[in-house]
């Protein structure tokens, strides 16, 4: 009885709030340094020695649900209608248009609209090969 | 990813620098947004030459510095009057809040300063600033100083990553729960040693 009593006297909110806060920089420092070792093992944080051999440009795997047209166009150098055409786009804010967005309206899974996406970027370039970095 | 940053993500390559100015000014005012890693994004967008460098660090800084300054001059007419008015008149009269309000006086520049690194802090340290009268002056120095850095601290990590940036949003988000608990960790034992300090004298 004591002892709770005494355990009760010391558990101040503030002593709380600052354990609580111990154990949230204990984990967020490990999980830091997990995503450190992570960042460097896939080469993230390893710099090209000359400054031309970074990838300036996103490739079809890294296209996603939430980057636009426009975006996509200049990410490829595509030209500014060929989505437009090739989706039969008649969206008057295209190509400012996310491409969930657009995908959305026919009930289209996000993945597969990146995948169909993707296939139409391949064709392009099979057909007129495009440099995909600079 | 989050649903609310491809949002905010969709909303910066749809609406380019107004949304990066909307993002940062909300966040910095009121909203716990992700805006630094919505800053580290659209920094890699100017890296991938689709924004302009200068041009993004300037509209993150600008829609820090306005949201901020909001939040200063809101809390500074009505600060108290609206925290009473909205049930907090307990806490404003208590002897924590007086003994926090001093605190915020002696210990500004490390305030609102390291504050600017919280984004989730950072809008209470400005109604706080607000409400103890803090001189203009004084708050907007540290306040640009802090968000200053704060910018040009995420820009060039999302300049440095470049088209791998998404690959560093865990770490990011890791890196921001680590700073603000170390931060907060370290205003709890300074605000202790401050009133330690006060009873002795």
């Amino acid at each position: 009885m004591k002892f709770i009593q005494k355990f009760k006297n010391i558990l101040t909110p503030r002593l709380l709030v600052i354990s609580f806060l111990i154990v949230v920089l204990v984990v967020s420092g490990m999980v830091l340094v997990k995503e450190y070792r992570v960042l460097y093992k896939i080469g993230v944080l390893k710099r090209p020695q000359h400054p031309r051999e970074l990838p300036e440009k996103i490739t079809i795997n890294d296209i996603k649900p939430w980057m636009t047209f426009d975006y996509i166009n200049k990410q490829f150098n595509l030209p500014d209608g060929y989505f437009k055409d090739a989706l039969n786009i008649s969206d008057s804010a295209y190509p400012n248009l996310p491409i969930d967005k657009f995908f959305k309206r026919d009930r289209i899974d996000p993945r597969t609209a990146v995948e169909k996406i993707r296939r139409l970027i391949l064709a392009r370039n099979s057909e007129s090969p495009q440099p995909t970095s600079r | 990813m989050t649903i609310v940053l491809e949002s905010l993500l969709a909303f910066i390559l749809v609406y380019k620098y107004a949304a990066l100015f909307v993002i940062t000014f909300v966040a910095a005012f009121f909203l716990p947004l992700p805006a630094s890693t919505t800053l580290v994004a659209a920094s890699a967008f100017a890296f991938q030459g689709y924004f302009s460098f200068p041009a993004v660090f300037g509209i993150a800084l600008l829609g820090n510095i306005a949201g901020d300054n909001l939040g200063f001059f809101i809390s500074k007419k009505y600060g108290e009057e609206l925290l009473r008015l909205i049930g907090f008149k307990k806490i404003l009269t208590s002897p924590n809040f007086h003994m926090l309000k001093e605190y915020t006086k002696t210990n500004t520049a490390s305030l609102i300063f390291v504050s600017r690194f919280m984004t989730e802090i950072g809008p209470s340290v400005n109604v706080l600033s607000g409400i103890i009268g803090m001189s203009y002056r004084k708050y907007l120095f540290y306040e640009i100083t802090g968000e200053a850095s704060y910018v040009l601290l995420y820009s060039s990590i999302g300049y440095y990553l470049g088209s791998r940036w998404e690959n560093g949003v865990n770490f990011l988000t890791t890196a921001g729960i680590f700073m603000t608990s170390l931060g907060l960790l370290f205003f709890l034992i300074q605000s202790r040693l401050f009133k330690r300090g006060r009873n002795l004298s």
